[in-house]
This record gives structure tokens, sequence and C-alpha cells, in this order.
């Protein structure tokens, strides 16, 4: 199945839940009014508060006082090799500002043992942290990219901050796992301070791009920004995919337009209400099990990605589409697929049991956070 | 596997460890630039720690087909900060009478040089010129997960792309000869690129150009006319250092015979100075027959008889140790 008949699966999946309605919608029962308060309920929107003013240059800006924080959970990234088996940071809060021009954000962790680039060491690596948009969001069209980097079509920007500096620029474009290069031209506004235990970083910049391949802000247009958040802490070795990751959060400017539709995209409505204790089960007996790690799985595999935390970085529409559809998006690792006619094909045969266990599967995934 | 590759012959018969190959290289690519406490060269002495210290030891390389964990050497205490003097002090301003190192090293390269193993006057020791192996199965490559490294088609060379690394150093961890070094200045990786530039212009690489001792031999494994094939493939005279690491290393050494070793009575034994078993630790199970080959080739030669092999490696024409096109 491609990636066009998906999308328009997809696109019939949901309206006919709209009007059968079997079971209760999480993500896209249309509520009159904002589309965006199931997004709010789960806990997943950083509503930027309007503020004025130059651009903060310092993570102490007193104006980030005005925003409420979001409380992120971050999980290991445990996707591509090498893999992050603990992770160190596992929660950051975000906050956000903005005025007409400029957006900021406020990144904050608790971590005891600092950790910057020691000049002239070859064995030290720095704290650091990203945030990362899709290149383009706000239709329905514009699915979310791939959490870990985005993917071959979707790509996304990313804003760098290490402890210390180094590392080259700040703006980043990636295609998945593996791509990252610097965005020529572009640039964004990074600073951290490490004080009495925690990390504060700011990231800011215009809401203007310097170059097409980083991420605009227009919240008159669009008043909802999807947003990731990585986190690494050098003193334990963690750099590049060694690092904790959240999933998709949304950014929220007040009085912006959101599309209903795009919203729905984000969504979960399932046809078949699924059981997580009968899909754990089904993770076995349909061979999962065999080629994915994951907690309770005691079979020390690494065919495939790890799983662990995969419920708290995936969205459940993405599970859905990985189960039924593995080659939609693949993992970039050179172990997850095989070239045919020139195109990468998942090593995962698509799920071919019964629609009722796929629910369930991915019901089970879903507790792995 | 690259379609042909360029390999080095290194014999360790004749290289006196003065140094002048570590000298052409730093002098030619890392004496600058966050490069300087950098060998892509080095000659350390064996049995010794090496450089960095206990590179042995760090891990990395291949366990079937999965990569070994490792360790990054430290610049202080592994590979040793390059020491500094205070000329300034000394030797114009005149506030310190003497000149001497302004940090305290705690290791650097050749810390332990000339040291060796064994009790007089069975005390041995000699000298291990090391650079990158532009492996076959090369750990670096497989370690970085941004496929910044590469290995070329046409002569095997592995390169780092400056412009696609990171600086994240796991090629670092997983080269087990710690031949791979991180630049602290740009933030990148980078390791011996086989003078390429020079080799490209029918150049040796600068090691083997300038080696007054005349022990390195460059060219391509499968040219038969190329004096590397004829010791590596036609005499098999020729090891890799620690085969068991797994990666299939592309530099070549000729292991070294030694003096006997002294009885009691201090009467010569039939037993050579250096064990074979460290020989074998080194250059894998095939020592004790290559040291036969030598000795057995080196005998002719001494009766004057006609010698291939002892020709090749006592290089008459230093040209003729060189077939890089």
């Amino acid at each position: 199945m491609n990636r066009t008949v998906l999308a328009t699966l997809a696109g019939i999946v949901i309206p006919s839940l709209l009007i059968v309605g079997t079971a209760p919608a999480e993500g896209a029962r249309r509520a009159k009014g904002d589309p965006t308060s199931v997004l709010t309920r789960n806990g997943e929107v950083v509503m930027a508060a309007r503020v004025a003013g130059e651009m903060p240059t310092d993570p102490g800006d007193g104006r980030f006082e005005n925003a409420n924080p979001l409380t992120v959970r971050l999980y290991p990234q445990v996707a591509a090799e090498p893999r992050a088996e603990k992770g160190v940071v596992r929660e950051a809060a975000v906050r956000a500002i903005h005025t007409e021009a400029w957006i900021a954000f406020l990144v904050e962790w608790a971590d005891p043992d600092r950790s910057d680039v020691k000049q002239g060491t070859t064995d030290t690596f720095a704290d650091a942290a990203a945030l990362q948009f899709p290149l383009k969001y706000g239709e329905a069209a514009d699915r979310l990219p791939y959490v870990g980097m985005g993917g071959p079509e979707r790509p996304v920007n990313i804003w760098l901050w290490r402890n210390g500096g180094g590392g080259g620029p700040a703006s980043l474009k990636a295609t998945g796992f593996g791509t990252l290069e610097p965005v020529a031209g572009g640039g964004a506004m990074t600073a951290g301070k490490w004080e009495n235990g925690r990390v504060r970083v700011l990231f800011a910049r215009s809401f203007g791009a310097s170059s097409p391949e980083e991420v605009k802000f227009a919240p008159k247009q669009i008043g909802l920004v999807p947003v990731a958040l990585a986190v690494w802490g050098g003193e334990k070795g963690e750099r590049g995919g060694l690092k904790t990751l959240s999933g998709w959060r949304f950014v929220k400017f007040d009085g912006g337009k959101v599309s209903p539709a795009y919203v729905r995209s984000f969504g979960w409505n399932p046809k078949i209400r699924g059981d997580a204790k009968t899909g754990e089960t089904l993770m076995m007996r349909h061979g999962c099990a065999g080629c994915h790690v994951y907690p309770g799985n005691p079979i020390p595999t690494k065919i495939g990605p790890g799983l662990a935390g995969i419920g708290g970085i995936h969205r459940p529409g993405y599970l859905f589409e990985s189960l039924k559809d593995p080659s939609a998006v693949i993992v970039p690792h050179k172990n997850y697929y095989s070239l045919k006619d020139g195109q990468p094909v998942s090593i995962m045969a698509p799920f071919s049991g019964p629609e009722r266990d796929a629910y369930h599967i991915v019901e089970f995934l879903r507790t792995l956070k | 596997m690259s379609k042909r590759q360029l390999a080095m012959v290194m014999d360790l018969n004749k290289c006196i460890g003065c140094q002048t190959c570590t000298v052409a290289c730093k002098v030619q690519w890392t004496n600058r630039n966050g490069r300087d406490y950098m060998y892509w060269n080095n000659v350390e002495t064996a049995p010794g720690k090496g450089y960095p210290k206990n590179w042995q030891e760090s891990g990395g390389g291949w366990e079937g087909s999965v990569l070994k964990d490792g360790k990054i050497p430290s610049l202080a205490n592994d590979y040793g900060m390059p020491v500094q003097l205070n000329y300034e002090q000394a030797l114009f301003a005149g506030t310190d009478p003497w000149l001497k190192a302004t940090n305290d090293p705690a290791w650097t390269p050749n810390w332990d040089e000339d040291e060796g193993a064994g009790e007089f006057p069975n005390s041995y020791h000699f000298y291990l010129p090391r650079i990158c192996n532009h492996c076959t199965n090369p750990a670096c490559l497989a370690a970085c997960p941004r496929g910044a490294i590469y290995k070329r088609e046409e002569d095997g060379i592995v390169l780092v792309d400056q412009s696609r690394c990171r600086g994240y150093r796991h090629c670092v961890v997983a080269c087990p000869y710690k031949k791979v070094y991180f630049n602290p200045l740009f933030n990148r990786s980078e390791k011996c690129i086989f003078c390429y530039p020079r080799v490209e212009q029918g150049i040796p690489p600068a090691c083997a150009k300038q080696c007054v001792g005349r022990i390195r031999h460059v060219g391509f494994l499968d040219d038969e006319a190329g004096p590397v094939h004829k010791i590596v493939v036609k005499w098999k005279a020729a090891l890799t250092l620690r085969p068991d690491f797994g990666t299939e290393p592309n530099a070549y050494y000729v292991p070294p015979l030694s003096s006997p070793k002294f009885d009691a009575e201090g009467k010569p034994t039939a037993e050579p100075r250096i064990p074979v078993a460290f020989l074998e630790k080194l250059f894998g199970p095939r020592v004790g027959e290559v040291l036969g080959l030598l000795e057995a080739e080196r005998s002719k030669k001494a009766r004057g008889e006609e010698s291939e092999l002892m020709d090749l490696l006592i290089a008459y024409r230093q040209e003729e140790m060189f077939k890089i096109r």
C-alpha cells in the first residue's frame, strides 16, 4: 500500500467514525468552537503568552513568568542505532512567549551534573537540547513528520543548543535519522544557563525565516504549530541518537486560525476499541516480539526498532499505520529495509491478521510509555 | 569491499624507531588546528602500552557481525597533552632560570619508549609503527550513524567526510586500533588519509616516502607486479596487526626475528628473545611460520643464493618499494 492510498484510507476512517460514533473520540470529535481543546485536554499544548518588547536574549527573562509551563515527558531514543538504552533527562518544562514579530521558548530541566564542552578534551560531551518543527504544517495534507527527525518527504527544522557552543549553526534541517545538516544562511538564537541544579535554555527567532528550509510562524493564518523536544545529558555520553525525545506537542497562539481537519489528522478514533492486555498476548502470537524489544518481551532482539516508550513518542494513528503499512515510514537503518526497484521496503510484513487484532496491538503499544 | 585495495607493508626487522615517519606525517597534516595531539602515524615500543595508552584494551572492533563496545581515550591521560615549554619566561623575560614544561604530562606518545619487557640479558623490544589500517571491514565506518565514513572504490582508502561528521565519536569507540581522533577545535573526527592527495598524483604517503630505514612498501594487493602483492600474497611473509579484532586491516607487518635467548650460563639457546606467544597475540597464529620462512630465505641469501623475498625486503632501490598506479 503506498502513501497516497493510506492517506485516503485515513481520510475515510475518520469521518466514518464521526457518523457511526462507535467509540469515544479521543482526538477528533468535532467540538463546537475550539478544535484544539482536545489537544489541550490531553496535555499536549504549549500556550504561547503574548508579551511586548524585544526578543529575549537571556533564559532568565522575566516575561516567561507570563507563560504556563507544559511538562513534557521524554523517552530514550531506541528506534535507530545506536540506541539510548537509559536516557538521562526524562522530563522537561516548556514555555513559550511571543509578540507580533517573534517567538521564544524556554526549556527547563533538572540536571545536578552540569556538562559542557570542556575546551580541548576528547572524551567529554555537552548537555544539549533541540526543538523540532515540521517545515510544513497547518493543513490536513501536511501530516506530522516522523517524530524521529522527519522523513524523506516531510522535512523538519531543528533548533539546537549545545552547552558551551560548538557543533556549528543552531538551525538545522533533517529528513530522517542520520540526515541532519545545517541550514545554509539559517539561524535561531539559543542561550543556556545552569543554576541551582536546573538547566534553562532559551530558543528564539523572528516569525519570518531567513531560509526556505526553516519553519515560519504566521499565527494569524495558522495558530497551532507542532513542536517536539530532544535533550542530551552530556555527562553520561549522550550525543547524536543517544538522547531522549518527546512526541509531537503543539504551540498554540491565542486567536490564531486552526484548521479543524488539521487537528483531526492528529487524532485517533479507532473503529474498534482495542484491549491492551489482549494486545500484549497478540504481540507474541503475531511474531512482533521476535524482532522488537519492549518491556515485558524476554527476547533481546534488535532486528527491528525498539518499542520502549513508543506509546509516549508516537501518536496511535501512526502506530496503526506502521502496523498496516510498515513501508509508509521506515526508520532509516540499513537493517530495517531492503531495496525493491530502488525504493526502500520495510523488512516487516504488513499486518495481515484480523483488523480487531491490530486495534488490540495498538492499544498495547499505547501503554508503552 | 572496494574494487581495489592499496596496502602498506612494514618490515619490523628494519624499523629503528627514528620517528622520521611520525615527523613527516605531523608536518604534513597534524601540527595545527586542534590536531596537535594527534599522531595519524606513530611508532611505539612493543611490548608496551602504546599510543593512545593501552589502545589494545580499549575495546571496539567486531565480535562476529556485532560491533564491540569501547572507550574514548582521554586527551590528558591516554593520548597525552602536547607539552609546552616556558620559552617566554626562560629565554626572553628572564623570569624563570630553567627551560621546562609548563604542564605536567601523565602520558605522551613514547612515554614507555624502549622499555620493552624481559630481564637482562633476555630483555627485548621492537618498534611498531602504526597508521590507520584502511580496513576491509572498517568498524569506524559501520559505527557512524550518519554514514560520514566511506571507503573509496578505487583504492580502498577509508576517509571521514568532514562535511558530514558531527563529532559524535562512535568511530573513535569502534576503532580497535584507536586510529580515529577527535578534533576538539572543529568538533569532528579525523584520521590518517593514506596521503590520498599525494597518492592521486602517484606519490607515496609521506611516512613511507620519508622512511630512512626503507621499511615501508606501498602498492595494490592485486597488482602482481607490485611489491605489496609479492610480499603479502605471493610470499605470504606479512601479517596484519591484531587480526582478532575482525576489521581486516590493510597495513601489513613483516614480523620481527630476534636474537637467541641466553641460558643461565650465558650461552645462546634455540629460543628467540621475543617470545613467539607475544608475537602471536599481535599478529596471529601464522607468526611462527613466517619467521621460519624469513630465516630460511635469509640463510639462502647468506649462502650467496638467490632470494626474491630478501631482495624485496632489502629494498635496494627505494622507487621499487612503491607501485601505486
